[in-house]
């Protein structure tokens, strides 16, 4: 674990949003090695969404370092980013991370559709529907909910699906904001426990955001904002 | 790509009610477009087709497109006669192969009836210089004689033998109306179905042929438009009296050679006796549409406006659907959908939407133009068939086709262009 390569890693990192006057995120430090599963944490406002957005390489920095698996994702292009996020990072939002009108499995598959390298990383790469499936039942979504429009899901399932899709083709990285907002909490820890074991099992980095320190018992370690 | 297109459709699916709407108003408004264009067509080859090898029409002065109106179209009314004589003097000019006298003024059950000579049946030419056939029985030959149009016979339900009677003046009412006006009935004078003519698709199917002598006859009691009061002549009478044409509408004329045409119609409209006009069907036909190009023109622009306001309800209603589709936009792409991607996906469903509106929009003109051409042959003896009754699109509709789908992939660019700044300016966090 020890001599595991750096996943993400901010070197004085700034973010300004076009027409602000101050800085959003201001000489970000942070190191996060591959498979540590890190609560980023910080009140609202602080900048967390912003610092995914780099992450993620939907935003470019305004300034410092910013290098993802060793690549700076500012030295790719618009499209070589969108290329380089979809093969290598799961997202999961805080709610509503699904296309209400596709099934389940055809939601889950989505990854697979953009990026080749995912549809690649799947077990069997001519039938990314197995692992799907898989993942949908190691995230206690039964069968006969796996036909079903993702708008009849509830919250909780629907969280699970987005997570199951984050995971399908073993990106590198999982990036999740604030997924379990709209859970009680027997329900949040319960899905932190999945969530947290799926990227176990799959070698994935977990970066987690929240607002809510109660959530950090499951995670490896904290990062403030 | 295909997976994309698949995505369009299972989301328009998703929006199907507000986007078959517009569908359905894109539908209506090509539909429209190609309507009045092919009724623009259809009329103009319905009026070609309906007088041909005639070279010139002869007239008393009034305007050449009324003349050619009630002359051949049984439009309008004939407001002046030219005499028998002049009539006759016009027949027996050395330059003149033959004439058709042409009196109008009864009606059948609102169907024109036409008073004329045998060589309506053998001169008389329509569409690419055919001559009237006779689908059953034989051309009149005597008094109180009629042969029927094919239309006349069909709607009417006439077969040969059968006895009918004529109505006074162009009525147009219903029968009703009729009933009140029973003073304008040649109820006395019953005639017998002699002959019914073959479908030519022109004016001559809703028309009925008597004699110019039974035109007299049916009149000869009559004066200025009335029954003589007390004066009753029964029909087996009216041989007694003399029964030549004081005078008629109109007179089809046709030359021996055409190059004598310029003349013949300097001659008549020279012409001694009364004053007469010549004119030319081409010509005038030419100079109808003259007229008519203003009101053409405005139809198309018409038209051509409601295509623009369906392509403008179909980029509003999908600009408006972007805002509940933010999210969607930032899951997919989360996902990997490159802003291109979000573009394209926008673009196919706009030309979803424009395609099958244009597919929809042919085919229901395809509908309503087969429901409606039997009634237009009816209502206005215009041959609507030919080229109206065809399904696919003629061939000089395909540039309107392209052109509004050309329009409206256009109009698709917008709503696709601002879904693709919107994802740019989202990323992964719509701010709704």
């Amino acid at each position: 674990m020890r001599a595991a390569p750096a996943c993400i890693s901010a070197q004085s990192l700034r973010y300004r949003w076009p027409g602000q006057a101050a800085d959003c995120l201001n000489c970000v430090q942070m190191e996060i090695r591959a498979g540590e599963r890190v609560f980023l944490h910080g009140a609202s406002g602080a900048g967390k969404s912003t610092l995914l957005g780099l992450v993620a390489g939907v935003l470019v920095p305004s300034a410092g370092e910013l290098l993802v698996m060793g690549q700076s994702l500012a030295a790719l292009s618009g499209p070589q980013r969108d290329v380089f996020r979809a093969d290598h990072m799961g997202i999961l939002f805080q709610q509503f991370n699904l296309i209400p009108y596709l099934p389940v499995l055809d939601n889950v598959l989505l990854p697979c559709r953009f990026s080749r390298r995912r549809l690649s990383r799947c077990t069997q790469p001519a039938d990314p529907v197995q692992d799907a499936r898989r993942l949908l039942d190691h995230l206690e979504i039964g069968v006969e909910l796996h036909g079903r429009a993702a708008s009849q899901l509830s919250v909780g399932q629907q969280q699970r699906v987005a997570a199951a899709r984050a995971l399908i083709g073993r990106p590198e990285l999982v990036i999740a904001d604030e997924p379990t907002s709209a859970l009680d909490a027997a329900r949040q820890s319960a899905f932190l426990d999945l969530l947290a074991r799926e990227c176990g099992e799959s070698g994935a980095t977990l970066l987690f955001v929240s607002h809510d320190l109660r959530l950090q018992a499951h995670f490896d370690r904290v990062v403030s904002l | 790509m295909s997976f994309l297109a698949r995505l369009a459709l299972a989301s328009a699916l998703n929006r199907r009610w507000t986007l078959g709407l517009t569908l359905a108003a894109v539908a209506l408004s090509v539909a429209l477009l190609l309507g009045v264009e092919r009724l623009r067509e259809g009329a103009r080859t319905g009026f070609v087709q309906s007088v041909s090898g005639t070279d010139l029409i002869v007239g008393p002065r009034t305007g050449g497109v009324q003349l050619l109106l009630y002359s051949v179209f049984r439009i309008g009314n004939a407001t002046n006669n030219i005499s028998w004589v002049s009539a006759q003097v016009l027949g027996q000019h050395p330059a003149v192969a033959w004439t058709i006298p042409v009196s109008l003024g009864d009606t059948h059950r609102s169907f024109p009836v036409l008073g004329t000579t045998e060589a309506y049946f053998t001169h008389f030419r329509h569409g690419d210089q055919r001559a009237l056939s006779l689908a059953q029985g034989r051309p009149f030959a005597g008094l109180f004689e009629v042969v029927l149009g094919s239309e006349v016979a069909r709607a009417l339900g006439y077969q040969l033998g059968q006895g009918i009677t004529l109505s006074h003046g162009a009525s147009e009412l219903s029968l009703a109306a009729e009933a009140l006006t029973q003073a304008a009935e040649h109820g006395d004078k019953p005639f017998t179905v002699v002959g019914i003519l073959a479908p030519t698709g022109t004016p001559v199917d809703r028309t009925l042929h008597v004699t110019l002598e039974s035109m007299s006859a049916l009149h000869l009691d009559w004066q200025g438009g009335a029954p003589l009061p007390g004066l009753k002549i029964p029909a087996e009478f009216v041989r007694k009296f003399d029964l030549a044409p004081k005078d008629v509408n109109a007179v089809l004329v046709g030359l021996k050679n055409r190059s004598d045409v310029f003349r013949m119609q300097r001659f008549v409209n020279e012409f001694r006796g009364e004053p007469l006009l010549g004119i030319l069907p081409g010509v005038t036909l030419d100079e109808l549409w003259g007229l008519l190009a203003v009101a053409e023109r405005a139809l198309k622009a018409i038209s051509a406006l409601v295509v623009a306001v369906g392509l403008a309800g179909l980029v509003a209603v999908v600009l408006a659907g972007l805002n509940e589709r933010r999210r969607e936009l930032a899951i997919l792409r989360s996902v990997g959908a490159r802003p291109g991607d979000i573009f394209a996906l926008l673009m196919v469903e706009g030309v979803l939407v424009i395609g099958l509106g244009v597919v929809l929009g042919v085919v229901l003109l395809a509908a309503v133009f087969t429901a409606v051409t039997p009634w237009a042959q009816t209502q206005f003896g215009l041959a609507l068939g030919g080229t109206m009754g065809g399904t696919l699109p003629a061939a000089a509709e395909w540039p309107l086709i392209a052109a509004v789908f050309a329009a409206g992939t256009l109009a698709s660019a917008v709503p696709a262009w601002r879904a693709y700044r919107l994802s740019l300016a989202d990323g992964l966090t719509p701010r709704v």
